[in-house]
């Protein structure tokens, strides 16, 4: 395999993850790449064996195998993409909500799933959060209102009411009491 | 002075009661850097206690610091020092402004001007490198900042950078503002101006700072800062939205940019996009402030960022809004933060939308800073609208001001949401027609004039931190005690953004705590937001470090919004800053090494010298008693909640008592009192201030 | 010169020249038309100028600029060691307030930050017959053979008498009032490194020739 192919596919999934997106094996099959089945497989045998690109990682859903490099994207991140990938997105939904609570930790802005690379529409979002009342297994995410409206989830495993209640209104409206 | 690089080495001193012109050499206050060193310095030896701030033996010193000016990230800042007349005491208080000012007045060469005496007549002082002249300034007195700017410029250059005073300042209104460009405003002190018929001060400088090191070295720090340690406004080092090269989000922070999002108002949208950490050629995109201050309806509005001198961060939003002209105004605004906030403040019973839907907050505050930045109104960060409020809602405007001009004020624009209201407001306020003008005083004056009960200093609502008529800014909500002592220490609000740079630097709560640690000692200095814990003594040496660094940038200068550089927006330094980079930055323009904590001791020397002036003016060492005050509604405030649950700010009395002791324990001032000891001011190099202090009796 | 030469130089040089062919005008700076900026990435925007340096192309997009005069701290700090925005080569603090022409009556809605906010960030076109150069009675304005062609001031010749100064249509060429030397652009393009926002953008040599072939434009 010569080297110059190895490294348009390396180049092609950096820039790729730069963008916020993975590659899919079968992306390879398509131009301008347009490498045989085989021919992928070989060719990602060289990169995870090259140490010049020991960014490159490989992801198994359940019917796609993904890739990307970690040096532009970041684990994080990438987390996220792989579940809207497999389209598993309540359970998205759910662990983000859970992460924030946990880790920052801070109620999550319901805007948050508008964003990329959530790219959730209202309908879903709707969807998603009768699931989260209807399944048992979902009871600790719970909903928060700032005084502007704005709506934010938690994890009770992770805040009371009374500091998911305050978080959601410091972020929304009195931190900018105090600009 | 020795040849080093940084000073110009040279102060400009003005008696506008001689016209006579002193220079002096800067190395006196060499060990007291510069910018607020040497205010304090001058205030303390030449301004007797007991003087007030309209007095012709009050002082003004508009100080720069061997950084200014030297091309350094965020290096233009203008201290500017003076009694503050809108605090009960008149004591000392430093006001600053960006833009251009500061480094121009480098580049004509001088350190600091000091200003002195009363002109009989409206004067403008002109400095055009060593030329330095006072001019007639008749022809703009009685005008707006704008309009004065530009009549000035015409005369002396359009090269030339102004700092000027409104209606305001020359009517010696207590909350009145000095500023350079449209939107550097430096508050308190355009009385003071005024009151000595100084009506702007323009300069040009064709000069240069100095540097010891080479322009290759020059070049090397500042990439080292602006590719991988420098973050966003308030160095916030995490994006507001999920990006690949990104660990984190938050949704508080100011890093906004994103896809999609853009300068709407450009020639052509620009967009802001996704702008990673080590990009030097997009940090000034990372800052889309607008849609942050205003929400979405201002991305179309928006021309592009702007700001000070030498700063990549650009945190004022340009604006286009050609429906503000509707409103007798310019269509163009320029502002950030509470420069529109409070305007759009004074509107307390909210503004409507006004031409589409959202534009409420954009309208009221684009229009608003106008009028306020034109007639050059301070608001005492924001007060000025909960004073209103407070008046207003307690009947107390309707006793007070005699019928006929209450029923002149245009009230059902105010409770209808109009923001036309605000052309009426500051018209009074600055040009000081009738008895409701005298909201101008601040809180202070105008509930003792007015007699409010004891109910708007309790008020949570009306947010007074200060019995002295200050507002709580990134007090106990930044930091629980840590926020509430630094804002005890000054006499206004206390612009120390240190502290709360660090807490909202978006960062998750395990990470900024073991930043903590290696700070401050343990992770126990820092709290979770609005998850308290009792009083300890990292987190006083977390608030001794946040106040220090807080006057060593308002003296190099730096811009302490920005700085320090505590965390990085890179996972590959573990999210560390640089803390040193400020003594590396000094090191390399003087020529003269300087460590971090060498140069931490010249901060705390500042400090203390502020802390020793506070004592003189108030005539007394008790600090803790007289003035390290906070309101009842700090600790009265959620009386369903406990302090120290989580979801609270509410602080403890007895524990706020530990707090302050343990301050003063770090600081090595007087336990009991808060005031500095003989000790301390001899360890710090100020015996001078320790002999002052004690032939007044004012050592502990 | 035709096919793919790997004289880099000479390609460089060609690519220059053709390139101020193309865009037809006899003096080295160029205005770019619509089509020429939109292949550089710059959109419909007017107010972008173009000019034609030794490493590349260097774009001024003032839409961009946002008046930080990072450019004018980092030129004088490179090249005269010290920080000094009046004898910057790119120009944009005498321009900050009021724009190019200064405070009129209508400043509110001319250039500047009074008015609507356009920045007006000024840099060297090295001319093909300079002004500064023609103009210099100690001729110490050379084109330099080492940097391409770009003009600059031989300082152990100049006098300081400012000559270039007045004779140059932008006034950019400065004299240092410190040193009584004049200076002017050299070309370097390290004013559009440091760039927070890309409005000073260097255009390397190599991409322009190959957007340029890529759409339709020959060259060389």
């Amino acid at each position: 395999m010569e080297k110059e192919s190895i490294k348009v596919v390396v180049d092609l999934i950096r820039e790729s993850s730069s963008n916020g997106k993975f590659i899919k094996y079968e992306d390879l099959n398509k131009e301008p790449i347009s490498l045989k089945d085989d021919d992928i497989t070989k060719v990602i045998e060289n990169i995870t064996l090259d140490p010049e690109y020991a960014d490159i990682v490989k992801r198994q859903g359940k019917e796609h195998s993904y890739l990307y490099s970690n040096k532009k994207m970041t684990e994080n991140y990438a987390s996220i993409v792989f579940r809207v990938e497999e389209k598993e997105l309540l359970k998205l939904l759910v662990e983000t909500v859970r992460y924030e609570s946990k880790t920052y930790p801070r109620p999550t802005t319901i805007s948050l799933f508008s964003e990329s690379p959530f790219n959730f529409n209202n309908q879903q979002v709707c969807d998603f959060l009768k699931q989260i009342i209807e399944k048992g297994e979902y009871s600790d995410i719970l909903k928060t209102k700032a005084s502007n409206g704005s709506e934010y989830l938690y994890s009770s495993k992770y805040l009371t009411n009374d500091y998911a209640v305050a978080l959601t209104q410091w972020i929304e409206v009195d931190q900018f009491l105090t600009p | 002075m020795a040849k080093l690089g940084g000073w110009t080495g040279k102060i400009l001193r003005v008696n506008l009661t001689t016209g006579v012109f002193t220079y002096e050499d800067t190395s006196k206050y060499k060990n007291l850097v510069g910018g607020m060193g040497i205010g304090y310095k001058i205030m303390f030896d030449e301004v007797k206690a007991g003087t007030k701030a309209f007095d012709p033996a009050n002082k003004m010193i508009f100080a720069t610091g061997p950084l200014t000016g030297s091309g350094v990230p965020c290096s233009s800042r203008t201290n500017i020092t003076s009694l503050l007349p809108s605090n009960p005491y008149n004591a000392v208080s430093d006001s600053h402004m960006g833009g251009n000012f500061a480094a121009v007045m480098k580049y004509a060469g001088y350190d600091a001007i000091i200003i002195e005496g009363v002109s009989k007549k409206p004067v403008y002082l002109n400095i055009k490198d060593a030329k330095v002249t006072l001019e007639d300034a008749s022809f703009v007195w009685g005008q707006g900042i704008y309009n004065s700017t530009a009549q000035i410029a015409s005369r002396v250059g359009k090269e030339a950078c102004i700092a000027a005073i409104g209606q305001a300042g020359e009517n010696m209104v207590n909350l009145s503002v000095i500023m350079n460009g449209h939107s550097h405003s430096a508050g308190g002190h355009g009385g003071i101006m005024g009151s000595k018929k100084l009506k702007a001060i323009a300069i040009s400088g064709t000069g240069s700072v100095k540097m010891a090191g080479t322009g290759e070295e020059w070049y090397n720090l500042n990439q080292y800062m602006l590719k991988g340690i420098i973050g966003a406004n308030n160095q916030h080092v995490v994006p507001s939205t999920p990006q690949p090269w990104a660990e984190y989000n938050n949704k508080g922070s100011r890093w906004t940019a994103k896809k999609g999002l853009t300068w709407g108002a450009a020639n052509e949208p620009i967009e802001t996009g996704e702008c990673n950490a080590t990009d030097q050629n997009k940090i000034g995109y990372r800052t889309m402030k607008s849609t942050f201050d205003f929400g979405d309806v201002a991305e179309k509005y928006t021309v592009r960022m702007g700001g000070c001198q030498s700063c990549p961060i650009r945190c004022h939003s340009e604006m286009d809004i050609p429906n503000l002209e509707k409103f007798g105004v310019s269509r163009y605004a320029s502002n950030t933060c509470m420069g529109y906030f409070s305007p759009f403040g004074v509107m307390f019973n909210g503004v409507k939308d006004q031409f589409e839907k959202g534009d409420a907050k954009m309208i009221g505050g684009t229009l608003g800073s106008q009028l306020a930045d034109d007639y050059g109104v301070w608001c005492n960060y924001g007060n000025i609208g909960r004073d209103l409020k407070y008046a207003y809602e307690s009947g107390t405007l309707k006793k007070v001001i005699p019928a006929e001009e209450y029923d002149s004020i245009p009230w059902d624009k105010l409770m209808n949401g109009d923001p036309s209201f605000l052309i009426d407001f500051y018209k009074r306020v600055a040009l000081k027609i009738g008895e409701f003008s005298h909201m101008g005083d601040g809180s202070y004056w105008l509930a003792k004039r007015w007699k409010f009960g004891q109910e708007f200093w309790d008020s949570h609502d009306v947010g007074l931190w200060s019995p002295l008529g200050f507002p709580k800014h990134h007090s106990s909500e930044a930091g629980a005690q840590v926020g509430a002592i630094l804002s005890c220490m000054f006499n206004r609000d206390a612009q120390s953004h240190t502290h709360m740079n660090f807490i909202g630097s978006g960062l998750p709560i395990n990470v900024q705590k073991s930043i903590a640690k290696e700070k401050w000692g343990s992770e126990t200095a820092l709290d979770a937001p609005l998850n308290y814990t009792p009083m300890n003594e990292y987190k006083a040496k977390f608030a001794k470090w946040s106040v220090i660094r807080n006057c060593l940038h308002d003296s190099l200068t730096l811009c302490n919004w920005m700085w320090p550089m505590t965390t990085s927006p890179l996972k590959s330094r573990n999210y560390r800053g640089d803390t040193a980079l400020e003594s590396k930055f000094l090191s390399l323009v003087t020529g003269e090494k300087i460590s971090e904590v060498q140069l931490d001791l010249a901060g705390e020397r500042i400090f203390t010298l502020h802390r020793a002036l506070t004592v003189k003016q108030m005539g007394t060492t008790d600090m803790r008693g007289k003035h390290d005050l906070m309101c009842a509604w700090v600790f009265d405030m959620d009386p369903d909640k406990k302090a120290f649950t989580p979801g609270t700010i509410k602080m403890d009395r007895a524990d706020m008592v530990i707090a302050l002791t343990m301050f003063y324990k770090e600081m090595g001032w007087d336990e009991k009192t808060g005031a500095p000891t003989r000790a301390t001011l001899e360890r710090l190099s100020l015996k001078d201030v320790a002999d002052q202090l004690d032939k007044l009796k004012l050592l502990p | 010169m035709s096919g793919q030469s790997k004289q880099s130089i000479l390609e460089r040089e060609t690519t220059r020249r053709d390139f101020l062919k193309l865009t037809g005008k006899g003096v080295g700076g160029v205005i770019l038309s619509f089509s020429m900026l939109s292949l550089f990435g710059c959109g419909k925007s007017k107010e972008v100028g173009g000019f034609a340096l030794s490493k590349g192309l260097l774009i001024a997009d003032r839409n961009k600029c946002t008046g930080c005069q990072r450019c004018e701290v980092t030129c004088s700090a490179i090249h005269e060691g010290k920080i000094q925005p009046y004898i910057s080569k790119v120009k944009v603090s005498r321009n900050f307030n009021y724009g190019l022409v200064g405070p009129s009556l209508n400043y509110m809605a001319s250039d500047g930050e009074y008015g609507n906010r356009l920045m007006n960030p000024e840099t060297c076109k090295q001319c093909r017959e300079p002004f500064c150069g023609n103009a210099c009675p100690q001729h110490a304005i050379v084109s330099d053979p080492n940097n391409k062609g770009a003009r600059v001031v031989m300082k152990d010749k100049c006098i300081g008498c400012g000559t270039c100064t007045k004779a140059c249509p932008w006034h950019l060429p400065t004299v240092d009032p410190e040193t009584k030397k004049s200076s002017k652009c050299k070309a370097c393009g390290v004013c559009a490194t440091v760039c927070p926002t890309g409005a000073l953008k260097l255009i390397p040599w190599a991409d322009v020739k190959a957007t340029l072939n890529k759409n339709g434009y020959l060259l060389g």
